[in-house]
Formats: C-alpha cells, sequence, structure tokens
C-alpha cells in the first residue's frame, strides 16, 4: 500500500497475527516520533491524555534501522514497567549520529486503553528509508 | 533449501498466499544451518515473524545445528494449561456471573504492570530458576500441579545471570498476569467425549467445567528475545551464517552465544510456566468465593514456544536435535520416558485453544507420529486485527457472545473485538487435519461459557 502524501504521520498495514505500524515525516526526528504515536495508537485513545512524565534516553550512534528498533523498545519498556503511559516523544538527532529523546508518559487515569499492548519489536520486514526531504519506516510489533 | 518444506494442511485451511506469507517463512526456515528432516508447518500455520507462527525446525546439535531465538518466538514457554473442576455445567450455571466477576477483579489482565505475587530480586531469581517448583515450594499450588507440568514446571539449565537487567524489571511487577491479545481464562464446558478410555484416564467427563489458561512469560520473555536476537545478529558474521529473514537470526546451538540464549530461553520459560501456576492460584480462589467447590485439578500445561533439546532417531541413528516449536504443542506417545507416570501408556494431553466463542480440544499423542512429536497449538489467525475491527465492534461482539451463553469480562472494547473468532480458521477442521495426519488424536471438546481477556 502506497503511503498517503502527507508530510508526516502514521498508519497500522495488516499482518495475520500481530500489526506492522508506518510511519513517515521530513527527517529522521519526525518520522521517529511518528513511530511512537503510532505505537501508542495500538494501545490507547490519547484524546484528553495528561502528560505528567517526560523521561529523557539518550541512544548511541548506530544505523538508524538500530535506532528505530531502541527507540520503539524504550516505549514499551516504559509501557510495561510504569505507572505511566507513553503516548509520544520530542526525538532530536544528535551531530554523533544518535538520539535524545524526551519520551512523554502520560497519566493512566488520564487515557482510556483501547487494544492490544505492544510486548516486542520484530527486525523482520523492517525497513527505514531516507530519501530527500521524506524518511520511512515499516516496522513489525508483536502484540 | 536444505530440506524440504512440509504443511500438514488441507486445501481449506490453506492460507492464502496474496495476504499471508507464511508459507514463504517456511521456506525460509528450510534454509538455516543443520535443519533435518523438513521445515514444518502445522494445520493452523500463519503468518509470524522470521518462522512462521505453527512451525516446528529441528537442527541437529553434533553437526553445527543453529538455535533461533525467532523460532521460539517472543513469548517464551507460551502455553496451555487446563484445570479440571468437580463440578459440572448445571451445578455452575447460577454462580457463572459472580465466579466471572470474581475472576475479573482476581485476574490481572492488559497493559503494563500487575500482578497476583510481587517479588522481590531474590523471588525473580528463584522463579527463573526454579519455575513451578519454586513458586508451589512457596505456597502457591500443589505437588500434583508439578506432576502435570511438561518438565515437571521446571526447565533445566536456566541462568538468570543470562537474562538481562531490563528483562528482569519488566518480569519483576507482572507474574500472575495475563496479558493481552489472544491470551485468555476461559471457564469451559466438556461438550463431547471423542476417545472414552483416554478421556476417562485424563478425568474428563461429559458436562464437566474446565478452566483453560493461554498465556506466556509476559514482558520478560519478550525483552529476552529482543535482547538476544540483537546479540546473535550481530555474532553471525563469525560462523559465516546468512538468514533471508533478520528475525531468523541464529548460531551453533554449542556457540557461545547460543549457549547463553539456550539459559535465558530456559529461564523465560521457567517464568511463562510459575505465570501459568499463579494464574492457576487466582482461579481456584476465584472459585472458592463464588461456587461450592475451590478444587481445580491441573490436567497438563504444555508450552507451545520454545526450542529443546531432545534425542530423535534420524536415518537409523539417535540423534541430539534443537527441536523450535512457535506455536506448535509437543506431543509425546505413549510409553514416552518424559510422561508423568500415570499418563506413561496414555499419552501427553495435547491442549488446543479455540477462539473465544468456539470450542477448545484436548488430543493426545500419537504412536510413531511425525514432526518431532508435534501437534498444532490453536486455531490460527486468517485475519488481520485491523480488519477484524472494522467488521464488528467490541460492545456488539460481547452481546453477540452473551446470545450465546457465553460470559466475557474484557480489558477493551477494541481488543475484544480484534480477537474475534471469525478472525481464525474453523478450529474442528484443524484439529480434524490433526488426526488425519497422524499427529495427535481427538480426545474431547470443550465450549466456552466465561471468558476472561486483556
Amino acid at each position: 500500500m502506497k503511503p498517503p502524501a502527507s508530510k508526516r504521520g502514521h498508519r497500522a498495514l495488516p499482518h495475520t497475527a500481530d500489526v506492522i505500524l508506518e510511519a513517515w515525516g521530513p527527517d529522521l526526528a519526525a518520522c521517529l516520533e511518528e513511530a511512537v504515536v503510532a505505537l501508542a495508537s495500538l494501545y490507547v485513545d490519547t484524546t484528553g491524555a495528561r502528560v505528567v512524565e517526560r523521561r529523557l534516553v539518550r541512544l548511541l550512534p548506530a544505523a538508524p534501522s538500530e535506532l528505530l528498533i531502541s527507540l520503539i523498545d524504550e516505549a514499551i519498556f516504559a509501557l510495561d514497567t510504569g505507572t505511566a503511559v507513553p503516548v509520544g516523544a520530542e526525538v532530536a538527532t544528535r551531530g554523533d549520529g544518535g538520539l535524545d529523546i524526551s519520551l512523554q508518559l502520560a497519566a493512566r487515569d488520564s487515557i482510556t486503553p483501547t487494544g492490544a499492548s505492544p510486548k516486542g519489536v520484530s527486525r523482520s520486514n523492517l525497513r527505514l528509508d531516507q530519501g530527500t526531504g521524506r524518511v520511512h519506516c515499516t516496522f513489525l510489533i508483536d502484540v | 533449501m536444505r530440506v524440504p518444506g512440509i504443511v500438514f494442511s488441507s486445501e481449506a485451511l490453506l492460507p492464502s498466499v496474496a495476504e499471508d506469507r507464511s508459507l514463504e517463512q517456511v521456506v525460509n526456515v528450510a534454509t538455516l544451518p543443520g535443519i533435518v528432516e523438513a521445515s514444518y508447518a502445522m494445520p493452523d500455520v500463519h503468518w509470524g515473524y522470521g518462522f512462521p507462527i505453527g512451525g516446528v525446525a529441528a537442527t541437529d546439535v553434533a553437526e553445527g545445528g543453529v538455535i533461533s531465538p525467532g523460532g521460539v518466538g517472543f513469548d517464551i514457554s507460551c502455553g496451555v494449561r487446563l484445570l479440571l473442576s468437580p463440578l459440572d455445567g448445571g451445578e455452575l450455571g447460577p454462580a457463572l456471573p459472580a465466579l466471572m466477576d470474581e475472576l475479573a477483579r482476581a485476574v490481572p489482565k492488559g497493559m503494563g504492570p500487575g500482578a497476583v505475587w510481587e517479588l522481590d530480586s531474590d523471588e525473580l531469581d528463584g522463579i527463573l530458576t526454579g519455575g513451578c517448583a519454586y513458586a508451589v515450594a512457596r505456597g502457591y499450588g500443589t505437588a500434583r500441579d508439578l506432576e502435570r507440568c511438561e518438565d515437571g514446571g521446571v526447565l533445566e539449565g536456566a541462568d538468570p545471570a543470562a537474562v538481562s537487567h531490563r528483562a528482569k524489571q519488566r518480569g519483576l511487577h507482572q507474574i500472575g498476569s495475563l496479558g493481552s491479545g489472544n491470551h485468555f481464562l476461559e471457564i469451559q464446558v466438556v461438550d463431547q467425549i471423542l476417545q472414552a478410555d483416554v478421556a476417562t484416564r485424563f478425568g474428563l467427563s461429559a458436562g464437566q467445567v474446565c478452566v483453560m489458561i493461554h498465556s506466556g512469560s509476559r514482558g520478560l520473555g519478550h525483552q529476552i528475545c529482543t535482547d538476544h536476537v540483537g546479540l546473535i545478529e550481530s555474532a553471525m558474521a563469525r560462523y559465516d551464517i546468512k538468514v533471508p529473514d533478520r528475525q531468523l537470526a541464529c548460531v551453533p546451538v554449542r556457540s557461545p552465544e547460543g549457549e547463553a540464549y539456550l539459559a535465558a530461553m530456559a529461564a523465560g520459560a521457567n517464568y511463562g510456566r510459575a505465570n501459568r501456576q499463579l494464574l492457576t492460584m487466582a482461579a481456584r480462589g476465584a472459585f472458592g468465593h463464588a461456587t461450592d467447590s475451590d478444587r481445580l485439578d491441573l490436567l497438563y500445561d504444555v508450552s507451545h514456544n520454545l526450542a529443546k533439546l531432545e534425542t530423535h532417531e534420524l536415518d537409523g541413528r539417535r540423534r541430539q536435535l534443537c527441536v523450535h516449536r512457535k506455536g506448535a504443542t509437543r506431543a509425546l506417545p505413549p510409553g514416552h520416558p518424559d510422561l508423568p507416570e500415570d499418563l506413561a501408556d496414555v499419552g501427553q494431553p495435547v491442549l488446543v485453544p479455540g477462539s473465544m466463542g468456539t470450542a477448545s480440544y484436548v488430543l493426545v499423542g500419537e504412536p510413531g507420529a511425525g514432526a518431532f512429536h508435534s501437534a498444532c497449538h490453536g486455531a490460527g489467525r486468517t485475519m488481520s486485527r485491523t480488519a477484524a475491527r472494522k467488521r464488528i465492534r467490541g460492545q456488539a461482539l460481547k452481546r453477540e457472545l452473551a446470545a450465546a451463553g457465553i460470559e466475557v469480562r474484557a480489558g477493551s472494547a477494541r481488543g475484544l473485538a480484534e480477537e474475534a473468532p471469525f478472525s481464525y480458521k474453523d478450529v474442528d477442521a484443524v484439529v480434524e487435519t490433526v488426526e488425519q495426519a497422524g499427529l495427535a488424536r481427538r480426545v474431547a471438546r470443550l465450549t466456552p461459557v466465561g471468558v476472561v481477556k486483556g
């Protein structure tokens, strides 16, 4: 399925047992921010979500697809262990090829659970393509 | 391909090549170094990641055969147990709504932390090493529970030191929790006895109330898989291994990375088994509050996501194989030394969960069966979660199930819709095909009257 023409966004694609997520943006940071929102859309309706914590995460330099895996792994870890729920992220790329991330966590009583929780990100069919003015990724989430 | 791909199926059950890439995944698995005999797929096969779900593959350990975390899956030791109540459906009937309310309260489910037993780090290490046996020793269960668990409830070779701090953090607050997705706790009633002599030996009778629990190793198992796929992928070049799918990352079983994964996987498996043991205790408590009997005897507990070192005869020689079952159930025949003593002449109970609103089955392992003594693990999905949600809303599905006499307690309406029965293959046809293929024989058919979902 061809991604929509919008500058940034995300959507879920069909997979028999799990979920394939697709995210895109004008640069790597925007694409990765959309990837976190795509992940959150699986398990929560963020309408009215009250962000109560910003968790700072520093990712070491790595290939962009590995940064994507690490970022999603961080969000899933936060979901599984904390009292607040990841609903978004602010991502900044560093000159050394790493990332500075601020994960936005919302109070559990301010959100409505919607679907199955994500538990892991697969390397199967993982893609992160960087073109001029557009970065696009697809990743498979185990639920 | 180093070996053929063999799919046990009927034409009707074969996955659609256009929408489901599981057959391509059967082919990919057939390329793994050291694989023997065939890359097998069960009748419930469907699209996974790396391995198909419903896949079985064995590698020859002495011939450099590999182990792949993708051949186990994220949810290490995801599995099923069946508990038998002395009550029958008629006796339970009036108490069912109260029982379901009690179960909904007592069984942690859905996203995030939530546990029957809040562990400290020493207790977590005890679980990782001792599995169900540790839980029972701490008062969560009976000696009889252990007799009816695969491997006595403890997979040998577990090493908590091979499990990352991150995985342990995910495991501290989730022991005794259902999770979400396709996991469930169901109250079922035996609808048909199909092999009277075996059913009697299993303690099953028509109309009997049972509890089926389907869950796994929760966040801890997933983190172990994530951690070790990364480690193994970066080590593959040293062993000159290339795979057609990154989630098939693998190394020789007898390599430092392979041994480390085996030790961590065993720890995850022990956590998964203990998780189902703690859920059992929650179910017993709920039955005690809401019915005349809290007695729930374990028929069997078996994993359907695991790699095990097993000895099989191949080409006239006994060989140690690493048998990966991903969404496939071990199905030992009568006489196998790993059976519980009192089932040694009968065979292993093979538990096949249906899809909420449809039947589940108890089968028994068959003598001379193929695929390294393996059978299906469920009905097998045919429809994506997004397609299921488009077809029905959770509240409507709940009403439909209630009209069919099935009480549902669900964590989220959308999650319920994603698990709608029409998203799965026809479980009756799946187990019939398993029987026709000689993998296992049907013993009893069970239908749900109550479902707890995450």
